[in-house]
């Protein structure tokens, strides 16, 4: 069942620029990952994607949140139930 | 002659207490203190507001966040959690920036000298381009 998601996390390692992704559930379980991003990342992500969201009062209005440091960005953003999280290195 | 620091007022009777020349002196640091703290934000292109906030609370604010006890707290509380986010073998803070990026605006934070700096800055955003 879950091989199209382990599909989509290979396919997005595949761009030169990213060096990791880790999909979370709500509770901050690690449903795939790939890369620098791990199992330990998935309570950070999906905190920082709910913590961001009682930012605006629009909740058709999505965050994206971007943390930016010498390492690369790592940008998070939730899909319905689901956190994405992409580790970024400038290419 | 000397001025002293109790004189009559003329009205009342009671003595006025006027400030020292210490505590105006305190007053005229804080201002230039928050000042150069805010001088920077001001001038930042398609700047909406600002928020200076520090552990004990709100330092300086203005525009669209003046007052905005509410984002401040968030944005304390995610300071808070992305500084927990470390990838493993890295030394360095988690983080130098952090960008929320919404539909209409972006809030981008800072942390310096103890002290987080929120910007909210007009979101113009350029649609990818499709081929």
């Amino acid at each position: 069942m879950e091989s199209t998601l382990e599909q989509h996390l290979d396919d997005t390692m595949k761009n030169p620029a990213v060096v990791g992704v880790l999909c979370t559930d709500q509770q901050g379980h690690n449903l795939g990952c790939r890369g620098s991003l791990s199992d330990e990342h998935g309570g950070v992500v999906s905190v920082l994607a709910k913590q961001a969201a009682a930012l605006t009062k629009d909740p058709t209005d999505t965050p994206t949140v971007c943390l930016e440091s010498e390492s690369g960005n790592i940008l998070v953003r939730s899909h319905g139930t689901i956190t994405v999280a992409v580790h970024k290195i400038a290419s | 002659m000397k001025a002293s620091l109790l004189s009559r007022d003329d009205h009342t009777g009671k003595p006025e207490v006027r400030h020292s020349r210490a505590a105006d002196y305190t007053r005229e640091r804080r201002k230039m203190t928050t000042a150069a703290l805010t001088a920077g934000l001001e001038r930042i292109p398609d700047q909406l507001g600002y928020l200076v906030i520090s552990e004990d609370g709100v330092l300086a604010s203005a525009g669209e966040l003046e007052n905005d006890e509410h984002t401040a707290g968030v944005m304390m509380q995610m300071v808070r959690t992305a500084s927990r986010f470390r990838l493993s073998g890295a030394a360095d803070p988690p983080f130098k920036r952090m960008s929320v990026i919404l539909e209409d605006f972006v809030y981008t934070v800072t942390v310096s000298g103890q002290k987080v700096f929120v910007v909210k800055r007009q979101n113009n955003q350029h649609e990818p381009i499709s081929v």
